[in-house]
């Protein structure tokens, strides 16, 4: 049986707590056998989490040039660039993250990243609400 | 050398936390200006904490750096201990101990993989590195592991953790869990020798300088939590006359604020601390050391490395040692009364002394604050190794080259410009 796992990561605060929101509002619906987690940041540690499944539904923000509340879905992490040797202790995030994972052949083998579109600062609220409810309604249908 | 004029501007620091660029002028095969800028933007931490509580203080202060909450919290609660007269029980000594060890390890390990050994072993970053050598990579992650599950343990998590308060930790842990991490240090303690030795054989330069360390030292202890200011060239002072002798400025073309000892520059973090303090650590580290063929004090800066290697190697024995004694207890913190007054507090976070200074008034709330952390006091020694080793290094390579060597140089100082947490000097002309 296939090992399934929605992992929320990000900070707590602001509107990077919008994977802490989903996978809060998953935990409320049956899904039997589906791990649903949160984590704050968890840096390169994320690979040890994701590592005891086949299927991991990733979740978090992201900020790029599309409206508030716009989801991002990616299949394949060679869509996330990082700047050349630009990789202190601090900024390594998801991108770096699954990257190394890639080199390390420590990836799921199936690894689906859901992305929201946030704003650094004055988000909308109401347009991140119907983003999040959306993308929980896509999480359900792909995992059920 | 060869009549060269090159004016190089290094942008971005990849691999330093904040922002940072270095200014290089070379005119007739010879450095005439270096200037290493850093502009993080203020942090404004030190205002933030006026008109606090003190245990709203040790939650603050741990959002100062994700790396090192635990050496913000540490150094602020000793300074309050410090102002109430409460004395610290034996327990609670032990127990910051071992918290400190988590994050020595945690910070350490990332240090050394994600920035120190692609440098070392000439890759572009860890992600090029681990498809060469993921078993080294994956060790790190093991190691860095280890230290979160301390300070998991302590803190009730890892980042920006909560656990700790004002006379010691706000709940004891039960003794399960703290002999389920203490079977986890158990069995990973050969990873940790490993390492010491892996870092060691590291291909590095054999250059040495002249330079001063400052560190905590104590007379019995490998310095965390206590102890007095000391030097290799003399200085041995109490905290509280870390002003008298440790003097911070600002410079015109960085934003971040240097720190001088009776006007020179002096190196922090683990290469100070072993220099320091090689005589206090147990046998078997320093078994670990003979096996690599190295000796401290050393004055090559790249033995940095290995430092932090023996320092996780140090921290999961001594991790080991605390937890093999551990005893519950139903009373992990003394009752506090707040009162008016100023304190001190200083502790070796993983990259060195960070100091801070607390004025309360009769309320009991925060008059004033200022945290000195351990990057500001290494900037000033970054720019002198940055011209020693450049000149050293030959000044007639390519730009690319010299890029990369200024970038490892300063690397190898681990800095954390995230933690500058100073208000800077304001000029406003009106008219």
């Amino acid at each position: 049986m296939s090992r399934i796992a929605v992992i929320g990561v990000g900070s707590p605060f602001a509107d990077d707590h919008i994977a802490y929101d989903v996978i809060q509002l998953l935990q409320q619906e049956s899904l039997p056998s589906v791990s649903l987690q949160y984590y704050d940041r968890p840096g390169w540690y994320l690979l040890e989490y994701m590592q005891d499944f086949d299927t991991v539904h990733l979740v978090d923000a992201i900020i790029s040039d599309k409206p508030i509340g716009t989801l991002h879905r990616y299949d394949d992490i060679e869509y996330f660039k990082t700047q050349d040797t630009l990789l202190s202790s601090h900024s390594f995030g998801l991108a770096e993250t699954l990257l190394l994972g890639k080199s390390l052949n420590q990836l799921p083998a199936q690894l689906v990243i859901h992305g929201i579109e946030i704003a650094m600062h004055n988000s909308d609220e109401e347009k991140l609400k119907e983003a999040y409810l959306l993308l929980v309604d896509r999480i359900k249908q792909e995992i059920l | 050398m060869s009549k060269l004029q090159k004016d190089l501007t290094i942008p971005i620091i990849a691999r330093v936390e904040g922002e940072g660029a270095l200014h290089l002028k070379i005119h007739e095969g010879k450095i005439s200006q270096l200037e290493l800028s850093i502009y993080e933007p203020p942090r404004l931490f030190e205002k933030f904490l006026e008109g606090r509580a003190p245990n709203e203080v040790i939650d603050a202060v741990a959002r100062i750096c994700g790396i090192c909450p635990v050496a913000y919290q540490m150094s602020a609660v000793q300074a309050m201990e410090h102002i109430f007269e409460m004395p610290v029980t034996p327990w609670v000594h032990e127990m910051r101990r071992l918290f400190y060890c988590g994050e020595w390890m945690e910070s350490h390990a990332l240090h050394i993989h994600m920035l120190a050994a692609p440098d070392f072993l000439r890759y572009p970053s860890v992600i090029a590195m681990a498809k060469d050598h993921p078993e080294i990579v994956k060790r790190g992650m093991h190691l860095h592991g280890l230290g979160l599950m301390l300070m998991t343990l302590l803190g009730k998590r890892s980042v920006h953790p909560v656990g700790a308060c004002v006379g010691g930790f706000y709940a004891a842990p039960k003794i399960s869990a703290v002999q389920e991490v203490l079977a986890q240090f158990k069995k990973s303690l050969p990873l940790a020798q490993e390492l010491v030795l892996w870092s060691a054989s590291l291909p590095m330069a054999k250059v040495t300088q002249e330079f001063t360390s400052v560190c905590l030292r104590h007379p019995h202890e490998y310095p965390m939590n206590e102890g007095r200011i000391v030097s290799d060239r003399g200085l041995d002072i109490d905290i509280s006359e870390f002003d008298n002798y440790l003097k911070e400025s600002q410079v015109p073309y960085s934003t971040a604020l240097q720190c001088h000892l009776q006007g020179k520059s002096y190196l922090v973090g683990p290469l100070a601390r072993l220099n320091l303090n090689h005589h206090l650590l147990p046998p078997a580290v320093h078994d670990i050391l003979k096996e690599a063929k190295i000796s401290f004090p050393t004055q090559n800066m790249f033995h940095s490395v290995i430092a932090r290697s023996v320092e996780i190697y140090y921290a999961m024995l001594e991790a080991i040692r605390i937890m093999e004694n551990y005893v519950y207890t139903p009373t992990p913190h003394s009752p506090m009364t707040p009162r008016a007054g100023v304190g001190f507090g200083c502790t070796e976070a993983p990259r060195g002394l960070l100091w801070h200074r607390y004025e309360f008034n009769d309320e009991g709330l925060v008059a004033s604050s200022r945290i000195v952390p351990p990057t500001s006091q290494n900037q000033a020694r970054i720019e002198e190794d940055l011209w020693h080793s450049l000149m050293a290094f030959g000044l007639d390579h390519s730009d690319d080259d010299l890029r990369f060597h200024s970038e490892m140089v300063i690397r190898n100082y681990d800095p954390c410009i995230s933690c500058s947490t100073h208000f800077l000097q304001l000029k406003i002309d009106r008219t």
